[in-house]
């Protein structure tokens, strides 16, 4: 398992074990309190019940009592019952059955009249022991009637009852035990109505108790599911974030690998480029030595161990040079094609070119330079001998073309005599041909001292008004040649500006007579000039059939013709703009057109200071780059710190407006596509907010983002087409910068 | 030679055709006298006879070229006071700065306009007469 693996896992064991801690305090809290509450209710209700109960059971009991004393009296009155009725059946038939069942009554009568009075309380015991004389009375009386029968026989018996006056007092007997045992009904009836009652008190209590266990156990549930069921949607969210964790972990560990690869292949690059690559910290002090570099220096890595270029390879005379070029590197910028003497280990000097760029550190900034550099000793003596070549064939050709030229001119001006119409017209063109021959060497000398450098252009200042007008009064013979119109517009204030005003006029002579040849007669060409604050835009517009769509990719390139018969007619060289374009290259300017079915225009640009060499950009310049796809971004911060620019990502539009109300930036570079806004939309947001209203931006796009132009214009909106011209780029980059720093 | 106005000029070049051009174009241009030297010595030895108001001189001929005869020019008492126009087609900026800074009233490039050149040796007289 990698350090990457068990940091992951660690991570998903720390938050199951914390979010489980977390939930189990919540579920124990919630579940304390539930327990503790049907505790108290259960033990509320039990006292409640158990006293109930005890009461229950009393009641029941003296009810029981009291029932059993109504069954004693009742037997009680029935034994004095039987005991008279059977004696008076016994008299009135003689039946001797009678006789024994009353014999019974007398025998039972005391034990039963014992064990009701030991039964009854005290109240009832009087009464019914005020009635045990009456009783015994009577028992004794029918004692009598039977002994006197036993004696005297049955009629004697008879009579002896039927004179006996008492011989009923069983009627009030009866009465007083039926009132006692009214009495007693009463009582019971009061103690049943009470066990009811108590019974329903129990009853109410066990229903309470039920629905309070009910409640209790549904209190329970919601708490078990209130607390699961976070529970259970943390462990699936969490179970997904871990999913995602895992996939970003594959994607790292996929790009780790990438990157593995890409140092190898990087350091066999390094190892084996035949360039001498080496890599320095901010002191000089050599950190990487390729072999390469040991060629061409005789210094091997050895050598330089533990020493700087400044005591190795650059000479005491080229220190200042390359400890400016190293300390503009450590500020961010970078130099391409640096020229300079080296000193190799044999002390022998040696022309050599380099490229420095910043070796940049893990916060963005530079902590030391890349250099790659080359012998140039054999390339410098091929540029000798080509100089040589050039300028030979040059001579060369320029010297028949002199008498040729010469002598035609003298014919053609008729200083010799005049001559037939025919003649010339031949003699014309002849001439004209010369001319043209005549602006192709020229030409071709042109281009190639310009972009070899061998030409230092001037440096002083002029009118930029003046400068147009002059360019334009040169022109007028050439514009009636061809019946088209010069119209100036030009920018009501004048500028004085620093530049090259010959190479300007030369780039104002072949965008017009270009514009003059390709409008049709009786049209006109407009020449207009913008002035920004640090800039001079120049505009030629043509009134031709456009460019063709499949040549505008070539248009500044060197001999390059839309069709050449066209050109020809016209009689260009086919140089003009390529010339163009390596004069406003060197005046630090830019040179572009638009084109359509109504015509095209060429633009350039210059700087109202011009001066050669890299531009200076303030080391803390920023552009924010707001571009979703991660692979563009790196590209375009690769150039941007190639140029001494810092760049800031932003992979959202909303990402981008938060950080640019945060941060000031010099430059916006931004997707026309985003993954969360239009960005035209986007743009607009942003040019109607104050604080964003003039931020320079440079919109990249697959293809023209239309409606651009509403929004554009200055401060600067500019796009350019994807995939991206790194030199088209930088250029729009460079210029909206220095335009927004100026 | 004439203080005030430019008469005679002497035209220095191995092409021949290029001296008949230029004589032809100053002799109808500008009415002046022309004589031709076809190299660096005669045109050393014609200066004394001619004695031209100004000189037109090749950079490029075989044997003594151009800055040659202008150094050889400037050892003679005489001949050291007259303008020299270098007229060459060798017109890169740093050529021309070498001519200039030998001492060269002017450079005139090859090819030159015919019709203009009179008008032009005459300018550059004038202002090397101020």
């Amino acid at each position: 398992m990698n350090p990457l693996e068990r940091s992951l896992e660690t991570d998903d064991s720390i938050i199951d074990e914390q979010f489980i801690r977390s939930s189990d305090r919540k579920f124990g809290r919630w579940l304390g309190t539930a327990l503790i509450v049907a505790l108290l209710g259960a033990t509320i209700l039990g006292v409640a019940a158990e006293i109930t109960l005890i009461h229950l059971n009393t009641t029941r009991t003296q009810a029981r009592a009291v029932r059993s004393d109504m069954l004693s009296l009742g037997a009680l009155l029935n034994t004095i019952d039987d005991a008279e009725s059977s004696q008076r059946g016994y008299l009135l038939t003689g039946n001797q059955a009678l006789l024994q069942k009353y014999k019974a009554a007398a025998v039972a009568y005391p034990d039963q009249y014992q064990h009701v009075v030991d039964m009854l309380d005290d109240d009832d015991k009087a009464t019914l022991q005020a009635l045990h004389s009456k009783i015994g009375h009577q028992m004794s009386s029918l004692q009598n009637v039977l002994n006197i029968d036993h004696q005297s026989g049955f009629d004697a018996a008879r009579a002896a009852l039927q004179a006996d006056q008492s011989r009923f007092p069983a009627a009030g007997v009866d009465t007083s035990i039926r009132d006692l045992i009214a009495s007693q009904q009463a009582r019971f009836n009061v103690l049943s109505a009470g066990v009811s009652s108590l019974n329903a008190q129990v009853s109410g209590i066990v229903g309470v108790l039920i629905a309070f266990e009910l409640i209790l156990v549904g209190v329970v549930l919601w708490v078990v599911i209130r607390d699961q069921a976070p529970r259970v949607f943390a462990a699936q969210e969490l179970s997904s974030q871990n999913e995602d964790l895992r996939s970003e972990r594959d994607d790292l560990n996929s790009t780790n690998d990438q990157l593995e690869a890409s140092l190898k292949r990087f350091e066999s690059l390094f190892r084996g480029v035949p360039v001498a690559c080496y890599f320095t910290g901010p002191d000089g002090e050599i950190l990487e030595w390729n072999s390469a570099s040991e060629s061409l220096f005789g210094f091997t890595t050895n050598d330089v161990r533990e020493r700087t270029i400044y005591d190795t390879i650059v000479r005491p005379a080229g220190l200042p040079k390359v400890q400016s070029m190293s300390d503009g590197v450590m500020s961010g910028q970078s130099f391409d094609n640096v020229e300079w003497v080296c000193r190799t280990r044999e002390g022998k000097e040696m022309e050599v070119m380099s490229n420095l760029m910043p070796l940049v550190g893990e916060n963005g900034h530079p902590i030391g330079v890349m250099t790659a550099t080359i012998d140039m000793t054999e390339r410098k003596a091929v540029e000798r001998l080509k100089s040589e070549f050039v300028s030979t064939v040059s001579h060369e050709l320029r010297t028949p073309l002199t008498s040729i030229r010469g002598a035609l001119g003298l014919v053609c001006s008729g200083a010799v005599g005049q001559l037939p119409e025919q003649v010339k017209r031949l003699c014309s063109i002849a001439n004209n041909n010369t001319e043209r021959l005549v602006r192709l060497i020229n030409d071709l000398l042109d281009i190639e001292k310009i972009e070899e450098g061998g030409i230092v252009f001037q440096q002083v200042p002029f009118s930029v008004k003046e400068l147009t007008l002059n360019a334009i009064n040169a022109m007028k013979g050439y514009s009636q040649e061809y019946n088209v119109e010069i119209i100036a517009d030009l920018a009501k204030d004048d500028i004085t500006i620093t530049s090259d005003p010959d190479r300007l006029t030369q780039v104002f002579n072949n965008l017009i007579s270009n514009a003059l040849k390709f409008s049709g007669s009786g049209t006109a060409v407009v020449v207009k000039t913008v002035l920004f604050q640090s800039s001079v835009r120049v505009s030629v517009r043509d009134s031709g059939p456009g460019i063709p769509e499949d040549f505008r990719s070539r248009v500044f390139e060197k001999f390059a013709q839309a069709d050449s018969a066209d050109t020809r007619k016209a009689g260009g060289t086919g140089l003009g703009l390529s010339i163009s374009r390596a004069i406003m290259t060197r005046l630090n300017g830019r040179i572009w057109f638009e084109t359509g079915n109504l015509g095209s225009t060429f633009f350039f640009e210059v700087p109202t200071d011009s001066k050669e060499g890299n531009r200076p950009l303030d080391a803390s310049t920023k552009a924010l780059v707001c571009v979703g796809d991660k692979n563009f971004v790196n590209t375009i911060l690769v150039l941007l710190t190639q140029n001494g620019i810092q760049g800031h990502v932003s992979y959202t539009a909303q990402h981008a407006k938060q950080t640019l109300g945060q941060e000031q930036y010099d430059l916006l570079i931004m997707d026309a596509a985003l993954p969360d806004q239009d960005g035209l939309e986007l743009l607009r947001e942003l040019r109607s907010q104050k604080s964003t209203e003039r931020l320079p931006i440079v919109v990249v796009a697959s293809s023209n983002p239309h409606g651009l132009e509403s929004i554009g214009g200055d401060p600067i909106v500019d796009w350019i087409k994807k995939p991206l011209d790194s030199s088209r780029f930088i250029d729009s980059v460079m210029h909206a910068v220095t335009q927004k720093t100026s | 030679m004439s203080e005030e106005t430019l008469n005679k000029i002497l035209i220095v070049d191995d092409e021949e055709d290029i001296r008949t051009v230029a004589s032809m174009a100053l002799e109808y241009g500008g009415g002046f006298t022309v004589a031709q030297a076809g190299n660096g010595q005669q045109a050393l030895t014609q200066i004394p006879i001619f004695k031209p108001d100004i000189v037109l001189l090749d950079v490029m001929m075989p044997g003594m070229d151009g800055p040659e005869v202008y150094r050889l020019m400037k050892l003679d008492d005489y001949s050291r006071t007259i303008p020299v126009i270098f007229m060459t087609a060798k017109v890169q900026p740093h050529e021309v700065q070498g001519y200039m800074a030998l001492g060269a009233a002017a450079v005139i490039p090859k090819p030159f306009e015919a019709m203009q050149l009179a008008a032009q040796v005459l300018r550059i007289w004038k202002e090397n007469q101020n």
